[in-house]
């Protein structure tokens, strides 16, 4: 077998730990995973209590030969996107730390925990006020988006 | 040593017979791979009978280890492999930069003459490691032998203080690990005054004011002793980016390179410093030294690219 290079070996280290200890409602599709390291799908439940309780959301993350210097790539995939302000309804995500404010330091699991937090937090489903404008426009990588963070309390 | 025993018909026989010509022919085979000349063996039971070494086989008859003891009682070890008569190969020497390493020789008295002449020479250097070993806490190398010449002493959980130590026994490449302003200050003002004639850990001790050498927590001591017993496992200390705790391509293991105390996260110097560069656009910074924050806790952080 030919070495691993430093990603692929995160990589592997990361997807076994999320394997073993996933954070509650978050399920990594292992087995896609290890067939293809650099594209992961991951399942999400709304958390109970809150807007999202019973919905089921698929997450998707690319990742470069960067990693983790680059950041992921994560966009919702699926039918049920989750209809949130700071998420458009092809699946992009306004969340400063997937671009602007990553960190090698992060993680999958603390990207996803991110996101738990974000849909726990909201106060009223609605999408974001300029979806229909950015849906048509935008790049089809969420990351060549220049985001302009609309608030930091949800 | 043929399994004859009623043989069922002739068919099983000849089986049987088959199997065994194979199985000797393979046990030949592994013998004469194993074969040294008796030149060699009388040699060996000379030394052994004179007792000024020991000697002893590895796998198979060629793999040879020396023993010999300093007059100190240390033990140094050399490893050769025997490649035919009068040939054979130094494969390993536990000394620094041994200029026996991959040396044939003719015979095993001269390699053990030259072997003994080696670790006479390096008496200083044996005596100047081995104070630091039983006088200080040693955080790198993990299994502390000879064969490194370097040692990584524990002054705080964030500050070690890298020392080398050449062939002659005289310290070196003195710096710290980790920036600590505190140390720093110490270190540079007593690095003037280091006195070749006092030993290293002599040296050190003055250079810091200190009576005796600091030690770290005793669970700080127990993590450590977990990273010496599983160098690579879960337990180890990991660096923050690459969360491994060895590197495939640089050797040396994660460092506290973050000064913020209650952070705590250590890192390859190699992959902070990657981080660093990549948030500054990717432009080596000046004096190979990079500046940013610290992936984890955000505060400010410096990372040079070599080990000083």
């Amino acid at each position: 077998m030919a070495a691993m290079s430093p990603s692929e070996r995160r990589l592997q280290k990361e997807l076994m730990s999320l394997m073993k200890e996933p954070p509650p409602g978050v399920t990594v599709d292992g087995d896609q995973a290890s067939q293809n390291l650099t594209l992961w799908t991951v399942h999400m439940e709304g958390v109970p209590g809150t807007l999202y309780e019973g919905e089921k959301f698929v997450l998707q993350f690319k990742f470069t030969n960067k990693y983790p210097f680059d950041s992921p790539e994560v966009t919702f995939i699926g039918n049920n996107i989750p209809i949130h302000p700071h998420v458009y309804s092809n699946g992009h995500i306004c969340l400063s730390i997937l671009t602007d404010d990553w960190s090698p330091a992060l993680s999958v699991q603390s990207v996803c925990l991110s996101i738990v937090s974000m849909l726990s937090s909201c106060k009223e489903k609605k999408r974001p006020p300029d979806n229909s404008f950015y849906v048509k426009t935008c790049n089809k990588n969420p990351k060549k988006t220049k985001w302009w963070y609309h608030d930091d309390s949800v | 040593m043929m399994k004859t025993e009623d043989p069922k018909d002739l068919i099983t026989f000849s089986e049987n017979l088959k199997d065994l010509l194979q199985s000797n022919t393979k046990l030949m085979q592994s013998v004469e791979s194993d074969l040294i000349d008796v030149e060699i063996l009388d040699e060996i039971k000379d030394i052994v009978i004179y007792g000024n070494a020991g000697v002893y086989f590895g796998k198979t008859l060629r793999d040879i280890k020396i023993v010999i003891e300093d007059d100190e009682l240390r033990k140094h070890e050399l490893y050769l492999q025997y490649k035919g008569p009068k040939k054979l190969l130094i494969t390993t020497v536990k000394l620094p930069r041994s200029s026996m390493h991959n040396q044939e020789y003719g015979c095993i008295k001269d390699i053990i003459e030259t072997f003994r002449q080696n670790v006479i020479e390096l008496a200083r250097y044996f005596y100047e490691l081995e104070n630091m070993d039983q006088s200080c806490t040693i955080m790198e190398p993990v299994n502390q032998s000879f064969k490194d010449d370097y040692r990584r002493i524990f002054l705080d959980d964030r500050t070690w203080l890298h020392v080398e130590v050449t062939p002659e026994g005289l310290a070196t490449n003195i710096h710290l690990v980790g920036v600590s302003e505190q140390w720093h200050n110490k270190l540079q003002a007593g690095l003037l005054n280091w006195d070749h004639d006092k030993n290293i850990v002599d040296n050190i001790m003055t250079i810091f004011d200190l009576s005796q050498f600091p030690q770290p927590s005793s669970k700080q001591l127990d993590q450590h002793k977990m990273d010496i017993e599983e160098n690579s496992t879960e337990n180890s200390v990991v660096c923050g980016i690459c969360l491994c705790s060895d590197l495939p391509d640089a050797s040396g293991l994660p460092l506290p390179l973050c000064q913020n105390p209650s952070c705590g996260v250590y890192y390859h110097r190699s992959c902070l410093y990657q981080w660093l560069v990549a948030c500054a656009g990717n432009r080596p910074p000046a004096f190979g030294v990079a500046n940013g924050g610290c992936p984890t806790c955000l505060q400010p952080i410096t990372c040079s690219e070599k080990d000083n």
